[in-house]
């Protein structure tokens, strides 16, 4: 029996000649927070769309607690959504917002309940204000009061930190993912940034063409990526040609033997895809790829060099004053993960 | 007490219906009330009781007066679009871009003809300018003169007329336009070496070619179809709404149908060709615009000298409706050859209050108005749902009978209303509706469905979809969407579009004189008989209402 609260099971959905989800299936685990993760068209929004009822899959089910609500209208689901521009009523208060999913109670509970959930995301003060006269995000935690009140089963986030500036991203991810923890729903969010879905989620899905490349914690994706299109859309890596040695080496030019962990399809003798996170390589006096310092970039204490080599550009992490733009060097990498060549 | 109907009993049905099934209830619906009656017209002017004949239509093609006709229909048209363009966009650039004392209050009162039913500003340009008018009155007085100095008759009068009400559209569209040219292009222009008239030809107009060309076709559709100015003002001078008024008053219907059919395929090609010169492409500022601020004048000459035109404008302007003013306070008979009324009462305005068969005009336009916006509203609302909110199955082609109304002249419409619905046959969606209260609301119905859905279709597209999506997930029924969330948030749009399609409605002319019953007559339709029987100061009276009412509408219509 699965132990999943939310079950996605070989979910399709075209438009037109367009497959916008190709046989996808994920379970949620109670409570759990998952991200799907993935390029603009890569069928994320789609799938959150499916869930919430706005979208009719072609085939495949959707199941909550073991109920099928496949052909369940939205309001039937009992899920909760916030939507990516949050979709307030622009001409409703704070808390006539919050309270619109509440008809059937009175209005003495549906007071109490609106308080309640907006005393969970710390805005009761703000309760009487106009939606509009709000900063982007008290807006947000108005959108997530109001997707709460009703007490759904799942609770559905399109983007929710793709409005709010830079600097109050962070924080309001940690403040989000701290509301949604305590409250204990399970939660399924869509985003297209890598740190906000490492952040956030528990589970990170990452998404391609509609179809699903990878599902599992944030260090699993970064550490174990299962294709080429994960290992270089998670994280930040370079890209070189080489040649498989064994199961755990590659070739990169003649002479330079790199640790690699392969996926399970490279045959050893032909050619591979090898992807070097920045932080592996290590700038070497003695033999390695060689290459010149062509940019630099610098964060804080650590610098990334992008050095041009034969092989093409590869990014390197060091300490700011390991080399300068323009000097000679060799480069030598502690890991790295070799796929096989799609063009063999 | 149990309710009939309700509309979530109607819910499981709509909802049952494909996209295409909605899309094709909304076409079959639309072309039931703004194609079926067009198209008929032009069938029965090829038709007579023995069967089809191309009778009518050689009797029109050899008759010359039939020709000079739609030759100065066409003629009258071209030059008003030239003289309220001469008018409207110079205003519309001193407005815009100046800055002088009075500007804001100037500003507003250019814009006052519009609220001036067609009718009613017509018999206030009589009081004005006819021979017996205020002005003519004050020069035989200054000048010493024996008669008027000029007769109000003819073209000239027409487009008179036609200048002084439409050149609105071009001041109103060409403010509007300016409003939002770029500041920063006009300085891009500037810095490239090209100012004045350089960066008026080759970077302001070319940006306005859409306002303009929308302008222009706005003046030419409603020169071709006016009815009231030539009617009144044309004496000899016949246009083809006028010949087609005067064959159906003559009983020839034969006549009036084909040369029905003859303006409308003239006011088609009008319409193609106006949007040909305006293009699908509009010309839209890319990047963060910087909004354009008046240039202050410093200069006190040039600066008090803009007022002084302004100000002189404004008068010019105000005058016709001064002048309404003024004759609806002139009770029957107390003013003869001085040079202003002895006599000033209200007299005028209690008989209309106290006279049954004087209020019931009133009484009718009024309620025919409400009936026929709170119709068009509905229309306009179901399309636009369906439209935008769920994209039904052939929304180019209900976008288009949404608009065939507005290409089609009153008079045109007028005929078609009435030969469509002058015979009972149910099973080809025909009764008899012509001489019942019903005629002349749906009538206005269908003249206003372009206005009405106009503002209604651009109000959801303004809204947010997911506005809709976040009700429904909120478990929110379909009915309580749209009387929560839907409605609410349209309200700007419903007003815009209720106040012209009201406005409209309440002082129409063109359509009413056709249609009308002496039960259900129109106030416009007793201004003409009241005035038949020289009482001008209560013709005068109901203009004011007339002119009161619709000022009220669009004030309305414009509140936030």
């Amino acid at each position: 029996m699965s132990s999943s609260f939310l079950s996605l099971e070989n979910l399709t959905k075209r438009f037109d000649e367009h497959l916008a989800v190709d046989d996808l299936s994920l379970a949620v685990p109670r409570g759990e927070l998952l991200a799907l993760l993935g390029p603009s068209g890569s069928g994320k929004t789609t799938t959150l769309r499916l869930l919430a009822g706005f979208e009719v899959a072609d085939s495949g089910r959707v199941l909550i607690e073991e109920d099928d609500v496949t052909h369940l209208q939205p309001a039937e689901r009992k899920v909760g959504m916030v939507f990516q521009h949050y979709a307030l009523f622009p001409h409703m208060t704070v808390a006539e917002n919050v309270g619109f999913g509440l008809a059937r109670m009175s209005r003495v509970e549906r007071e109490a309940r609106v308080k309640q959930v907006l005393d969970q995301v710390h805005m009761t003060e703000l309760v009487d204000r106009p939606v509009t006269a709000l900063s982007g995000g008290q807006q947000q935690r108005v959108a997530v009061a109001r997707a709460l009140a009703p007490q759904p089963r799942v609770l559905l986030l399109d983007e929710p930190l793709s409005n709010l500036d830079p600097t109050l991203r962070e924080a309001t991810r940690t403040e989000l993912r701290a509301s949604l923890k305590e409250i204990g729903i399970t939660s399924v969010f869509v985003t297209h940034e890598q740190e906000e879905a490492f952040a956030l989620g528990d589970q990170v899905a990452v998404l391609r063409d509609g179809r699903l490349e990878q599902v599992g914690p944030a260090p699993e994706l970064y550490e174990e990526p299962a294709s080429l299109f994960v290992a270089t859309f998670v994280g930040r890596g370079s890209v070189i040609d080489a040649t498989v040695v064994d199961g755990g080496r590659v070739e990169i030019v003649p002479g330079v033997v790199w640790p690699a962990r392969s996926s399970g399809s490279t045959i050893v003798g032909t050619r591979a895809k090898v992807v070097v996170r920045p932080e592996s390589l290590r700038f070497t006096d003695g033999g390695g790829l060689g290459g010149i310092v062509g940019y630099v970039r610098y964060s804080g204490a650590r610098a990334y060099f992008t050095v041009e080599t034969d092989l093409g550009p590869v990014e390197v992490e060091a300490s700011v004053h390991a080399a300068r733009v323009g000097d000679a060097v060799r480069l030598d990498a502690v890991a790295a993960h070799a796929f096989p060549d799609q063009d063999e | 007490m149990r309710c009939g109907w309700t509309p979530s009993r109607l819910t499981p049905f709509l909802t049952r219906m494909s996209k295409r099934e909605r899309g094709l209830l909304l076409v079959v619906v639309l072309t039931w009330l703004v194609v079926y009656p067009i198209l008929t017209v032009g069938v029965e002017s090829f038709r007579e009781p023995a069967g089809w004949t191309l009778r009518h239509l050689s009797t029109f093609a050899a008759d010359s007066t039939e020709w000079t006709a739609l030759w100065n229909s066409l003629w009258i048209s071209a030059a008003s679009v030239v003289l309220s363009a001469m008018i409207g966009v110079p205003l519309a650039f001193i407005f815009e871009l100046l800055e002088f004392p009075g500007r804001k209050v100037l500003g507003a009162l250019v814009a006052l003809p519009a609220v001036l039913p067609p009718l009613v500003g017509v018999i206030a340009f009589m009081f004005l300018y006819g021979e017996s008018g205020f002005i003519p009155r004050v020069l035989v007085s200054v000048l010493d003169l024996s008669e008027s100095p000029w007769k109000l008759r003819g073209a000239g009068a027409i487009l008179l007329v036609h200048a002084y009400s439409m050149s609105v559209y071009f001041y109103l569209f060409t403010r509007a336009g300016l409003a939002r040219v770029d500041g920063s292009m006009v300085e891009a222009s500037h810095s490239l070496g090209c100012r004045g008239v350089c960066a008026l030809r080759r970077v302001v107009l070319p940006l306005l070619r859409p306002q303009l060309t929308s302008a222009a076709l706005l003046v030419f559709m409603t020169s071709l179809g006016s009815f009231s100015a030539p009617y009144l003002f044309g004496g000899g001078f016949r246009v083809m709404t006028t010949q087609i008024f005067t064959s159906k008053l003559n009983g020839n219907l034969s006549a009036a149908m084909v040369e029905a059919t003859a303006l409308a395929i003239i006011a088609l090609i009008g319409l193609t060709l106006f949007r040909r010169v305006r293009g699908e492409k509009s010309v839209v500022a890319v990047g963060k615009g910087t909004s354009r601020a008046p240039i202050l004048i410093t200069r006190p000459v040039v600066k008090w000298g803009a007022a002084l035109a302004g100000w002189t404008l404004a008068i010019f302007l105000l005058l016709p409706h001064l002048t309404l003013i003024t004759m609806s306070l002139v009770p029957r008979g107390t003013w003869t050859t001085e040079l202003m009324p002895p006599v000033y009462s209200l007299t005028n305005y209690l008989s209309l209050a106290r006279e049954a068969e004087r209020f019931r005009p009133l009484f009718n336009s009024l309620w025919m108005a409400t009936v026929s916006t709170v119709v068009v509203l509905s229309i306009a609302v179901w399309a636009g749902r369906e439209i935008v909110q769920r994209k039904v199955a052939l929304r180019g082609t209900v976008e288009s009978l949404l608009n065939v109304p507005w290409a089609v002249p009153g008079t045109v419409l007028a005929i078609a209303v009435a030969t469509l619905w002058s015979v009972n046959a149910p099973w080809l969606g025909r009764w008899v509706l012509v001489g019942t209260v019903v005629i002349l609301p749906l009538a206005y119905v269908i003249r206003n469905i372009p206005v009405a859905a106009g503002s209604v279709v651009a109000g959801f597209r303004q809204l947010d979809h997911s506005l809709d999506e976040a009700a429904g997930s909120l478990g929110a029924s379909r009915w309580r969407t749209i009387r929560s969330i839907t409605l609410p948030l349209l309200r700007p749009a419903l007003l815009a579009g209720g106040a012209l399609a009201f406005a409209t409605a309440v002082g129409d002319f063109v359509t009413s004189i056709v249609l009308y019953t002496f039960e259900t007559r129109p106030v416009s339709i007793e201004i003409l008989s009241v005035l038949r029987q020289n009482d001008v100061g209560v013709a005068a009276a109901y203009g004011v209402i007339l002119m009161c009412v619709s000022a009220a509408a669009m004030v309305a219509g414009t509140r936030r």
